[in-house]
This record gives structure tokens, C-alpha cells and sequence, in this order.
């Protein structure tokens, strides 16, 4: 049976309504779906990028590493090199033990952070790509077995076998590489599936190939990097330390070239406002060219060190290379989260929790009435403000003193500002952003929220629910900062001087 | 005036991939592949380490082989966790996702501890395979590892039993907000199903691995010994005992009227008595290979594949009975369907080809450890 659905873009093509949207409509009152998981100071979502930074860092180790010891492996198996060999067989079970065991718990950490953080997210991230993720779980299971039966096969297997495994590996754990990718690249444009929403679409979104060929180019870099550092810590014999320098440099050269050729296709696939934001907020693009020129300085001293000069690359040497790869990496995919602001997935879901199809509906019932989870507070704190059917009056919210309706506001703030704002202090949070902020200029700012800034998302509440939004916000604003001459009064600046 | 299953979410806005009988076929199967290493960390290793601090340190006895294997079990039972977690998130949504945010710092801290009893446990080998000296220190690092590990599996029983009781939301989401948001540290404790679900679920982890003794044995074409068969038998008996009686407390203490009626009745009683009985079959089978005069090797590969038969019929009726819980609350909705055969093809194909690679893998290194072909290096 083949039924297509248009789940998320049935309310654009009035055409296209399909019995699956009329079905779910019924059950469609609550567009906010899911508790929010309020974590202090830093925000839930900043905990994945915390453990998303360690994984990408090791993870594209995993698949530089797996072609840079199949094909030294090959080579010194051709070249009879017993002491190449040697080396090979330690930096494998380094290999190992990083990718393994980091690399893998730290992957599945980033998928059981993001259900915690953005359930939304991940429940409709699973059911697109669910039988691609099933897929990349193959791969995964095979990269296990070859990675161990070849790190254990040193000394044990023929050349020829033992080579093989190594390709196995490399293969599998690219192909890794390239389906995660595609989910990675949709989140940031989903491209034409919120209009057709394929499989299909969602795979060969704007972003894929331009991510594709700039991890590569990352896995192959970052793979010399950690060959530099570990060949300068633990291979002894100059003559060996030379050899690994010269063979891994080219490597993260074309890395390099692939970097720079794969971001530029990212920057020019970017939807317009992802590259809008990193031309207007200066820490992003002061990031940009950061990447861009820890890159040049990782090519530049590669090309000078290790490329025509192996034997100055010592380990001060390899861990500054290292350390600038790791900056350009961490920094690139800190860019590739800010830029998708305001949306989690591009056109189809935003950051604080709600499908982009369901503006109209929030902005028609209000945030109180969009959240179980909020009415079940509401339900406990403010009682009076519930009908017998257990909706909220939103028109009572006015009677309540100024203290409670601040109190509501916080339980709105969660829901719609939490997810990038920390609340008093913090990361980005609100209050360093209203220092002396009226509610006169919180109401309008409220209302208005992503015409002043585009990417923040729309308002999506009712005035009330603003009222009580801006009540909260003004009990949470610290003072303007005191001592700005241009505040004084004019008299006074004339009388006292500056 | 809220319901507690209001607090379900509602239907996912992007349809089921694949009808619900081939997602549920998929995560019965990969929890399959997922509990099967899984019971041999979580109560082989235990058992291992209580068997080595008695004495048999021998490289050879099969506990310092378990020990041996362990990162191997840990690696293949992580990856085949992925699998039914997956589908679980398809299907189950609406309650997994609010039941693990009520949970979540504790949900959290399964990365970290999967990682420190992960790193303990290649520590714990290195010490084995070298035959480091302080059997205090080396027995030490393996109660961490194994303490890590038991937690993680707690907090999985935690919160496989709160997803299924939405009734239990409304009190932990209260006591554990702030400002209707979740703090993300309720733990389900007095739910009366977790503690007989949980040890459960390790006495059954001991039924399968008693059987590490005698099959690593069969895997290296060697007869098992005769002490590792008495040693099956006695931990798969023990195990066997406190399965049926942990089973009981479980089934008749704790399972819901509806659930009793469902699995007690009907078709159900023969899946719920072929549970119950299953362990009977590799038990008979391991007291034939202890009194010998048989096959013995034969014998005990029939045995084995009997405790996989075990596993499977208690994960068809975890399965059965958590479709039970969540339908009497009226959770198991109709969601609709948008199917797409290429990527079911896909993965068909890759799963098949995955399969090949495996055993064309692990065949060729076999033949090549067989004929004794050795490079010449000084690796």
C-alpha cells in the first residue's frame, strides 16, 4: 500500500488535505506536546551541543582513521616495514578505544540529550528518517566486528585479509558518515519536504552533498591531526616519525581543500535566513572567518611543517595543529546550530517546541491552552483560572495581582524563550538582555518579536498571555547600569560637566 | 480536570513509516539482539568476578574469558540497544518522551555511567589478561563496572515502567516543576512493578548467562568441561528458581486485572505458559550434558539455542503485556500510515549485505587462525 500523507503541509495546500490531517485534528488542541526539562544556568539544548562537540570531534576520527589505516596498513605491508607495522598496530587500538567506546557512547549520548531536550524534535527527526537511522545501525554493527577482528588480527592475519577488513571498515563507517549527514543537513534546510514530504526529500535536501564533502574533508583532517599528535608521543625512531609525517600530510591537505570547497557550498545552500544571521550577529560571523583561518593556519603549517619539512613537527608542534583543528571543528558546528535559529528544523519546527503549521492554532487557544503539562501547573497554583472542562479563562488572567501574573509568565517563558534564553544569568540569558526595560517596552517588544529580530520566532500567544510574559520578565530585569553620562539630565550634565 | 493521559502527547504530525505490525516485528527483534549481550554483562559479569575471586584464575577457565569478552559484549549489546530504543521511539512516543523528561536528569546520567563502567570494564580486562597483581584492587574495579552497569539497567526498568503509567505522572510532575516546567528529577520508585520487573529481568539475565561456560567452549571447537557444565547447571538452576518466583511476585503481584484476564485467557495462555515454562527446555538440556553418555556437544548447541528461544518469548510478551498497559489507558491510538518501500528496501538490502559482510568477515579470519598463516612481522 503505498497512501502518501502531507502531514505538515496540508495547511499550505489547501488542495492536498489528506484523511490523515482531518484525522488529526481532532486530537490537535495541544501544538505544545511535550514537558519542558528546565535545566539551570545553562539550558537543556546547550547539553547536547556539549556532548554533540565531543562526538563530532572523535567521530570524524572514526572515519578519517579508517581510511588512514587501511591504506598504510597496505602500504606497509607492500614495503615489508615491520616497524611501520609496529606503529600501525598501536595507534589501531588507540584508534579503537577512542572510536569504540567514546565515539559510540558519546553518539548515542547525543540522540538520548536531544530526547530530553527537544522531544519534538527527535520524534519527528525518528519517523522521517527512521529506516535510514535503521540503515547507519548496519553499518555501525559492521564497523564493530571489522574494527575489532582487525585490531586483534595484527601479527594473526594474511597481509591480504587483513588489508580487506581495514577497507571494510573504512567503507562502512563513511557510509556512517554520509547518512547521519543527511539528517544533520535537513535539520538546517529541510528543503522541498515541508511541500512534498518524501523520504526522498528529506535525504537530497540543499545541505547534503555541501556537508558531505566539507566532513570528509573535516574526517581526513582531523585524522592527520591525531596522527601527528599520537606518532609524536609514542614513535621514537626519527626515521619512523618522518615516514608517518610525510605519509598523512597530503591527506589533510586535500582535508583542507575539501573544508573550504564543501563550506562554501554550505554557506551558498544556507536558506536566506541562516545567512542573514551570519552576516548580522558579529559573534557568528567573527566565527566564521575564525574557522576559516585556523583552516588556513592548519594548511599553512601543515604545507611547511610536516609536508616539506617532517622532522620539525615535535609534540608542541602536533598539539597546536591539534588544537587548532579542534577550535575550527567545535567553532563550525556551533555555527551550523546558531545560524538554524529560530527553527530546530528549518520551516517545519521551531525552537521552542512547536510545528511551524501550528502557529495559527497556538496564537487562536494561547500557550496556557496549548500544554497539558502547563494547565496541569495552572491547575494546582491558579485553580481559579480554569473552566469545569479544564481550559484556561485567559480574559481572568488580568484579575490576578501583579505577583501571580508574574508567575504565569514564568511558566510561558519556559515553554517559549527557555529553549535559548537562560532566565536571570546564564547562557544568553534574557535578563542581561532587559537591563532596565519597562513593561511598556516589554509588552511591545513581545508582540512584535520576530520583526524586530528575524530570528526569533513569531509571538504565538494572546495579549493577556503577553501581559503576563512581560510581568515576569520585568520582575527578572536587573537595574540599567548606573554611571552612562548621556543618562543624565541635561541640567545636570551642563552644571556638573563631564 | 486533566486527565493524566492528556498529558500523552498527542498523535505525531508526521505519519508511521511502516505499518505497526512490521515496527513492532523490528523492535521485538532488535530487543532480542540487544538482551542477549546485554544479560552477559549484566549478570555474567557479576558472576565471572565471584567465580575468579574463588580462586579459578586459570587464563583458560571461563571466567577470565568472560572477562576477556566483556568489551566485546558491551560493544554489540550498546549497538543492538539502538534498535528497539528506535522503534520504541516510533511507536511509543507520546508516553516515552514525557516519561523520560519527568526522569531526565537520572535518564541523563545513563551517558556518563555507560561510559565510566565502559572504560572500567577494558580496565578490568587489561588487569585479566596481564595477570596484574591485587586481586582486591582488580576485584574493585569489577564491582564498579558491574555497579555502573546494574544502575543503568535499573533506570531503563524505571523507566519502562513509568511510561506505562500515565496515572503516575500528575504527582511527579507536581512535586518535581518549577513553573510547569520538569526539573527532570522524579524516579519512579513506588511504582510496585519496577522491583519484581527489575530483578526479573537479571534473573533471566542469569539463565542466559550460565550458558557463557559451556558455549565459548563450542564457539573454539573444544567439549566443555565437566565443571563448566556443573557450573551451568547450578547458576542456570539458581537463576531458574528465583525467575519463576520473581515471575510470580510480578504476574500475580503486580500485573492489573486486565492484563491477568488478557494473558490468562484465550490464545494469550499459551504465550504467557510458554513463557513462564521455557527455561524447563535448556535446564533438562544442561543436566543430560552434566550426567553425559550423549552428544555432548550436540546436545548443548540445542540447549543454547533453547535460551534464545527463552529470550524471545519473554521479549513477544514484554511486548504484549506493554501494549496491554497502555491500551487500558487508551493509548495505543490509531495513527496513520505514509509507507515508502524504497527505504524499507534499503535497509532489507543493507541489513542483508551487513549480514554477509559478518560472516564473510568472521569465516575468513576462522580459516586463516585455522591454517596458522602468520605474517612474518614484528608486531
Amino acid at each position: 500500500m503505498q497512501s502518501r500523507a502531507c502531514p505538515l503541509a496540508a495547511s499550505r495546500a489547501p488542495g492536498r488535505e489528506c484523511q490523515q490531517e482531518q484525522r488529526l485534528s481532532l486530537r490537535g488542541a495541544q501544538p505544545v506536546r511535550y514537558p519542558w526539562w528546565y535545566v539551570p544556568f545553562v539550558t537543556a539544548p546547550m547539553l547536547i551541543a556539549a556532548v554533540a562537540v565531543v562526538h563530532v570531534l572523535i567521530a570524524h576520527y572514526a572515519v578519517g582513521g579508517g581510511l588512514f589505516l587501511a591504506v598504510e596498513t597496505a602500504y606497509a605491508y607492500r614495503r615489508s616495514d615491520t616497524a611501520y607495522l609496529a606503529y600501525l598496530r598501536r595507534h589501531a587500538r588507540f584508534f579503537m578505544l577512542l572510536t569504540v567506546v567514546f565515539g559510540a557512547v558519546t553518539g548515542i549520548g547525543i540522540w538520548w540529550t536531544m530526547a530530553l531536550a527537544s522531544p519534538l524534535a527527535t520524534e519527528l527527526l525518528i519517523r522521517i528518517f527512521v529506516f535510514v537511522w535503521a540503515t547507519e545501525w548496519v553499518a555501525f554493527a559492521v564497523e564493530l566486528v571489522s574494527v575489532f577482528l582487525f585490531v586483534y588480527g595484527f601479527g594473526r592475519l594474511p597481509a591480504r585479509l587483513h588489508v580487506r577488513l581495514a577497507v571494510i571498515y573504512a567503507a562502512a563507517a563513511w557510509v556512517s558518515l554520509v547518512l547521519i549527514t543527511s539528517i544533520t543537513a535537513f535539520m538546517l534546510n529541510s528543503g522541498r519536504w515541508p511541500e512534498e514530504p518524501l523520504l526522498i526529500n528529506a535525504v537530497l535536501n540543499p545541505q547534503f552533498l555541501p556537508q558531505v564533502v566539507a566532513r570528509t574533508g573535516g574526517a581526513l583532517m582531523l585524522c592527520t591531526l591525531y596522527v601527528y599528535l599520537h606518532a609524536t608521543f609514542t614513535a621514537k625512531d626519527p626515521e619512523l616519525r618522518n615516514l608517518i609525517q610525510r605519509r598523512s600530510t597530503r591527506p589533510a591537505l586535500l582535508g583542507a581543500v575539501l573544508i573550504v570547497l564543501g563550506g562554501l557550498a554550505w554557506y551558498a545552500a544556507l536558506p536566506p535566513s541562516a545567512q542573514a544571521a551570519l552576516a548580522a550577529a558579529s559573534v557568528l560571523n567573527v566565527l566564521m572567518v575564525g574557522i576559516f583561518l585556523l583552516t588556513a593556519v592548519v594548511f599553512v603549517a601543515l604545507y611547511l611543517g610536516p609536508a616539506r619539512h617532517p622532522g620539525w613537527l615535535t609534540p608542541g608542534f602536533s598539539l597546536l595543529l591539534f588544537l587548532c583543528g579542534l577550535g575550527a571543528f567545535a567553532t563550525g558546528e556551533f555555527l551550523r546550530e546558531a545560524v538554524r535559529k529560530p527553527y530546530v528544523i528549518y520551516n517545519v519546527l521551531t525552537g521552542s517546541q512547536y510545528c511551524v503549521t501550528d502557529t495559527a492554532r497556538l496564537r487562536r487557544q494561547g500557550v496556557l491552552n496549548s500544554s497539558a503539562w502547563i494547565r496541569l501547573f495552572l491547575a494546582r497554583e491558579f485553580p481559579e483560572l480554569l473552566d469545569d472542562n479544564g481550559s484556561v479563562r485567559l480574559q481572568a488572567l488580568k484579575n490576578l495581582p501583579h505577583q501571580d501574573q508574574a508567575r504565569v509568565g514564568q511558566a510561558i517563558f519556559q515553554y517559549l524563550c527557555n529553549d535559548c534564553h537562560a532566565d536571570r544569568h546564564g547562557y544568553s540569558a534574557v535578563g542581561y538582555l532587559i537591563h532596565g526595560w519597562n513593561r511598556e517596552m516589554l509588552v511591545e517588544t513581545i508582540h512584535h518579536l520576530h520583526r524586530t529580530n528575524f530570528f526569533m520566532p513569531p509571538w504565538v500567544g494572546t495579549e493577556e498571555e503577553a501581559e503576563a510574559l512581560a510581568a515576569y520578565l520585568e520582575a527578572i530585569a536587573p537595574k540599567r547600569p548606573e554611571g552612562m553620562l548621556f543618562e543624565l539630565e541635561r541640567d545636570s550634565f551642563r552644571s556638573n560637566g563631564p | 480536570m486533566i486527565e493524566p493521559t492528556e498529558l500523552a502527547a498527542p498523535p505525531s504530525p508526521v505519519p508511521l513509516p511502516a505499518p505497526l505490525a512490521v515496527l513492532y516485528f523490528l523492535k521485538v527483534t532488535g530487543f532480542v539482539l540487544h538482551v542477549v549481550p546485554m544479560h552477559l554483562w549484566y549478570a555474567g559479569l557479576p558472576l565471572a568476578l565471584v567465580v575468579w575471586a574463588a580462586g579459578r584464575r586459570d587464563p583458560d577457565d571461563w571466567p577470565a574469558r568472560m572477562i576477556k569478552h566483556m568489551p566485546f559484549f558491551l560493544a554489540f549489546g550498546i549497538n543492538g540497544g539502538i534498535v528497539p530504543l528506535l522503534f520504541t521511539q516510533v511507536v511509543y512516543h507520546h508516553v516515552f518522551f514525557p516519561a523520560s523528561v519527568l526522569m531526565a536528569w537520572w535518564w541523563f546520567s545513563v551517558v556518563p555511567l555507560l561510559l565510566a563502567g565502559y572504560v572500567t570494564v577494558y580496565w578490568l580486562r587489561a588487569r585479566i589478561e596481564h595477570g596484574a597483581e591485587g586481586a582486591a584492587k582488580t576485584l574493585a574495579i569489577g564491582a564498579f563496572a558491574w555497579a555502573c552497569l546494574a544502575i543503568i539497567g535499573f533506570l531503563f526498568a524505571n523507566l519502562f515502567s513509568l511510561m506505562v503509567r500515565p496515572d503516575l505522572w500528575p504527582s511527579l510532575a507536581v512535586e518535581h516543576s518549577v513553573a510547569a516546567a520538569l526539573r527532570g528529577t522524579a524516579l519512579n520508585v513506588h511504582d510496585p512493578a519496577l522491583w519484581p520487573r527489575w530483578l526479573m529481568m537479571f534473573s533471566l539475565a542469569v539463565l542466559t548467562a550460565a550458558w557463557y561456560p559451556p558455549v565459548s567452549r563450542l564457539v573454539r571447537q573444544q567439549v566443555p568441561t565437566v565443571a563448566e557444565r556443573r557450573f551451568a547447571l547450578t547458576a542456570y538452576s539458581a537463576g531458574g528458581v528465583a525467575f519463576a518466583l520473581l515471575g510470580a511476585w510480578y504476574v500475580f503481584g503486580t500485573w492489573p486485572e486486565h492484563v491477568i484476564r488478557t494473558m490468562g485467557h484465550g490464545p494469550m495462555v499459551i504465550l504467557t505458559v510458554a513463557t513462564a515454562i521455557s527455561p524447563l527446555f535448556p535446564w533438562v538440556v544442561l543436566l543430560l550434558a552434566v550426567r553425559g553418555g550423549v552428544s555432548v556437544r550436540g546436545l548443548l548447541w540445542v540447549g543454547a539455542a533453547g535460551q534464545l528461544l527463552v529470550v524471545l518469548l519473554n521479549a513477544i510478551s514484554r511486548q504484549v503485556v506493554q501494549h496491554l498497559e497502555l491500551a487500558h489507558f487508551g493509548l495505543i491510538r490509531p495513527q496513520p500510515v505514509a509507507m515508502e518501500r524504497w527505504p524499507i528496501v534499503m535497509f532489507v538490502l543493507a541489513a542483508v549485505a551487513g549480514v554477509a559482510l559478518v560472516v564473510y568477515m568472521l569465516l575468513s579470519v576462522r580459516a586463516a587462525w585455522q591454517s596458522g598463516q602468520q605474517v612474518d612481522s614484528a608486531c
